[in-house]
């Protein structure tokens, strides 16, 4: 016994020893310049091109800089970034960037226009799998090489069949979208049944079989639907081609819209006029990597290779890595070859993967953190009271609603919907439960720059009262079984809860509240499988189609099961107007065509509350929470 | 001996295939995968995806890639933080094992005298006081008792954090949250053990013959005694290493546990597995360490 214990205290001090570590406090970090940030998670990797998320936008807006900046204050202001100019044509559908001429990457090689072709046509590359290269869409060219749209350069373009494009346009290239893919996962496409073989083939298209598959097809033409009065020599050729082509990258024939004019100037073309482009380039999945490190460690259509490890990374923005330790902190330090190394005055950023909100609270009353991610519901009106030089309450691009299940039996009912959602007391679910000072949402997008929010709901009981009595259940409210499905996050149940009161206390409906962890309600909501469900959405940049673009149909956003040709069109005729103004106004238009048909309803638009200690200095209230970092100053 | 660890190490690798083949299906059949995202991934890149992972092959196919990375010593890659597991598990695993060592430590430095004198002066005062404190230690979850240390205590001494990770003072609170309970079930184990040994006939024989109470509770006593926490403890270090999840998030500590329920309710397929394999070996090792200090404390198992 006597040994154990003398071995258990002498690793116990053998570690001690080895992990000692003297405590800063905040007062010292303050003095040394380094800010310390909660930031909720551990990221999912720092590469600009795979992440998805604000925390990992955090840490890469540190490292990384776009073609333009944020503006401290103003955010209309586009600052210099990598870029030091930018000149659109007249009607926005071409845009010239200058990069800095000293532009350089944290290991001291230039920054150039070749690593943005580069960088795009790696987000774009379609065996790279980003999930966001939808952003970079707009650029021309761009969707048919991400998604794989191969018929455009095999067929449409080619020599050998571009006379005869009309009579086979027709043919299944992009396979068909009504069916579930997700049946054929995990099988074998040779392990199938015929009638299944067709079905595969048809629900891919041409363009998305391997090699083998068509193979197969070759052999056997029949599994898969070819147009009629298509020749058997015809479908030879394009099958020949097809497989002739297999694996190929056609980033050389898609002819993407990004251009390196010399090693400084960048030239974007895009499919239709986008004034929002120097917004866009602040996102990061706009960033450039490094050419020359990505290729050092695989190749360009391979993701999770070891340039974003802390040995490896290096990045073009105010600081650069310092040290990841897992789930522990990411320390970022100023970056001496940064082309603005006097601007930026902190000498590093810490990041701390605090998931626990509470904890975090804790932390900064304890002086251990300059700046807190979040703040608990619970703890605002405490924090406000105790600490109000502290407490941040700033409006946030994002909005929260309810999803109503447009393809159900009861909610395809359009006064139901109505009456659920002029029966929805936003003001008294933010006053009791949210508590963050949100505002009460009138339509899906927030007021954002020049765009006014449109009036599309309130509450009004009288009004819901109304439209209840149009539907069927209007006599026997309690003959209505509709569920409502949330998340097990802190808050929700409660959420829940005050819904329930709301259509109970108005309509004398009783819906039924189904709580799921996060995966499990995020898989329901993808696939329709719900009645009534909570959510929201966060905008990418700050203009509305960054909330409107996601109710397209088909679109994997919208999980509504609503969609509408006019509402399409008028995003379509928007996207194609030169005027800003004009274009914002066919937006509201559009919003209001969705908000008649009320496949959802709007709540709030959020707010972000959370901590800033008062040393920080030129932390100022950003609609994305996107502050700049090196304007940023901490001082005793 | 060695036939019987030999053996045991035997059923333990049977135990560990068989647990990674329940986790590896089991996982695959809770509703949402690893590419369910807040948000959705078109079809195409959700594809992609899916073969960069090799999830889109079927299972059984995938259940022997998984075999054959293992065989060539990796883990796979963690699909939702996009870093190799073997790097996260390393990273971590010292943490946990810091905090469950130290944790240990407190549970043993507290439970067991508190059990031995419970049982010395049972049916006491003392003996009902120590067993009332043990049952609330028993009874409080970790994440009252954490809170309220971070609140109560850390804020009033000066080396004391309420959370984070840095130097020894950091260990304190939370090995002393995740020590106290066991604490309290050793304390109660101790007792039991202890007041079963002392009413045998060759305590009372050894008192017969005029040996000092103090000789004949550390040298006769104390090795029966001891038994049943004993056993107790080898798994319950296993605990402590694996199972310190709320300890970890309230005090902000890097350790594994997260990791194994993150991994989870995320459907971090590789991630998982890996996490489930590694604790599948510590509790089969601690068993089997345990077994062995017990044969040594009692030579009736030794045949």
């Amino acid at each position: 016994m006597k040994q154990a214990f003398l071995l258990i205290s002498s690793i116990a001090a053998s570690l001690c020893l080895c992990h000692c570590e003297s405590k800063s406090t905040l007062a010292d970090y303050t003095k040394e310049k380094i800010l310390v940030m909660g930031n909720s998670n551990e990221p999912g990797g720092l590469d600009p091109h795979v992440v998805t998320g604000v925390l990992e936008s955090n840490i890469l807006r540190s490292m990384f800089e776009g073609l333009c900046v944020e503006d401290p204050v103003d955010a209309s202001i586009h600052r210099k970034g990598a870029a030091v100019s930018w000149t659109p044509n007249d009607d926005f559908t071409e845009w010239t960037f200058k990069l800095q001429p000293n532009g350089k990457w944290s290991d001291g090689e230039d920054v150039t226009a070749h690593d943005y072709v580069f960088s795009y046509h790696r987000i774009l590359s379609p065996t790279f799998g980003a999930k966001y290269a939808s952003m970079l869409h707009y650029i021309k060219g761009a969707k048919d090489y991400n998604q794989k749209n191969n018929e455009v350069y095999l067929i449409k373009n080619h020599s050998n069949f571009k006379d005869r494009w009309e009579s086979l346009k027709n043919i299944n290239y992009r396979g068909d979208s009504s069916i579930d893919k997700k049946q054929f996962e995990g099988t074998k496409f040779a392990d199938l049944k015929t009638n299944d073989k067709r079905n595969y083939t048809k629900a891919f298209g041409l363009n998305h079989l391997s090699k083998e598959v068509l193979l197969q097809i070759k052999k056997d033409p029949s599994l898969f639907k070819w147009t009629d009065n298509l020749d058997k020599v015809s479908q030879e050729s394009i099958l020949d081609t097809y497989i002739a082509s297999s694996g190929k990258d056609f980033w050389d024939l898609a002819n993407v819209g990004v251009t390196a004019i010399d090693r400084h100037t960048l030239k974007i073309n895009l499919n239709a006029p986008v004034p929002f482009l120097p917004d866009l380039t602040k996102h990061y999945t706009w960033f450039a990597v490094p050419k020359h490190i990505v290729l050092k460690h695989g190749t360009i259509s391979e993701p999770n290779t070891k340039w974003t490890n802390p040995e490896n990374l290096v990045s073009n923005g105010p600081f650069k890595m310092k040290t990841w330790k897992f789930n522990y902190k990411i320390e970022v330090e100023r970056n001496p070859h940064y082309w603005d190394f006097e601007t930026v005055k902190l000498n590093g950023i810490i990041f701390l993967p605090i998931s626990n909100s509470y904890t975090e609270t804790r932390m900064f009353y304890n002086d251990q953190l300059h700046i807190t991610y979040n703040l608990p519901s619970e703890m605002i009106e405490y924090s406000k009271k105790n600490y109000p030089q502290y407490t941040r309450q700033e409006t946030y691009l994002g909005t929260n609603f309810l999803r109503f299940n447009n393809t159900q039996e009861e909610l395809k009912d359009i006064n139901l919907r109505k009456a659920i959602a002029y029966a929805t007391n936003s003001d008294s679910l933010i006053k009791y439960v949210k508590k963050g000072g949100q505002k009460v949402a009138t339509g899906i997008t927030p007021p954002m720059g020049q765009y006014k929010a449109i009036n599309s709901i309130e509450f009004n009981p009288t009004k819901a009262k109304e439209y209840f009595a149009k539907t069927k259940f209007a006599n026997n409210p309690e003959d209505l079984k509709i569920t409502l499905l949330t998340t097990d996050k802190d808050g929700a149940k409660t959420e829940a809860e005050a819904f329930y009161a709301m259509w109970s206390d108005t309509l004398g409906i009783k819906i039924q509240i189904e709580q799921r962890e996060w995966t499990s309600y995020q898989d329901r909501m993808s696939k329709i499988d719900y009645g009534i469900v909570t959510g929201g959405w966060v905008g990418d940049y700050p203009d509305p189609t960054t909330f409107l673009d996601m109710w397209k149909k088909g679109d994997g956003n919208n999980r509504t099961g609503w969609s509408s040709s006019a509402y399409e069109e008028k995003l379509k005729v928007a996207s194609l107007t030169k005027d800003p103004m004009q274009r914002l106004s066919i937006l509201r238009e559009a919003e209001s065509i969705m908000m008649a048909d009320m496949p959802i309803a709007p709540l709030y638009w959020k707010t972000s509350n959370y901590l800033v200690h008062k040393s920080v200095k030129n932390w100022n209230p950003m609609i994305m929470k996107n502050q700049p970092y090196k304007f940023i100053d901490l001082e005793q | 001996m060695l036939k019987t660890i030999l053996d045991r190490l035997l059923q333990g690798i049977v135990v560990i295939i068989c647990l990674l083949t329940l986790t590896f299906f089991l996982i695959r059949l809770v509703p949402g995968d690893p590419l369910t995202d807040e948000k959705a991934m078109p079809p195409q890149v959700r594809a992609e995806n899916m073969k960069i992972f090799k999830l889109d092959k079927s299972q059984p196919v995938q259940y022997l890639y998984y075999w054959k990375t293992l065989l060539q010593g990796e883990m796979g890659i963690s699909i939702k933080k996009r870093q190799p597991v073997s790097m996260i598990i390393s990273q971590s695993f010292p943490v946990s094992v810091i905090i469950g060592i130290t944790g240990m430590f407190i549970a043993v430095i507290i439970g067991i005298p508190a059990g031995i004198i419970a049982a010395l002066k049972h049916n006491s005062l003392i003996d009902n006081g120590t067993m009332f404190l043990a049952m609330l230690g028993i009874s409080i979850p970790t994440f009252v008792v954490g809170p309220i240390l971070a609140k109560f205590v850390a804020t009033q001494v000066p080396f004391l954090k309420v959370a984070g990770w840095g130097g020894p003072f950091d260990w304190i609170l939370p090995a002393i949250t995740l020590g106290l309970g066991t604490a309290a079930y050793l304390a109660r184990i101790t007792r039991a053990g202890m007041l079963d040994i002392l009413s045998q006939d060759f305590i009372r024989t050894a008192k017969a013959k005029g040996a000092d109470q103090k000789s004949i509770i550390i040298k006769h006593a104390l090795k029966g005694g001891l038994v049943p926490a004993i056993a107790y403890i080898g798994p319950a270090f296993a605990m402590l290493i694996t199972g310190s999840f709320v300890v970890e998030t309230i005090f902000q500590v890097p350790g594994m546990g997260q990791h194994f329920v993150n991994a989870t309710k995320e459907r971090d397929y590789f991630l998982l597995q890996g996490m489930v394999l590694l604790f599948g070996v510590l509790i089969v090792m601690v068993n089997l360490a345990a077994d062995i200090l017990l044969t040594y404390l009692n030579p009736r198992l030794r045949s």
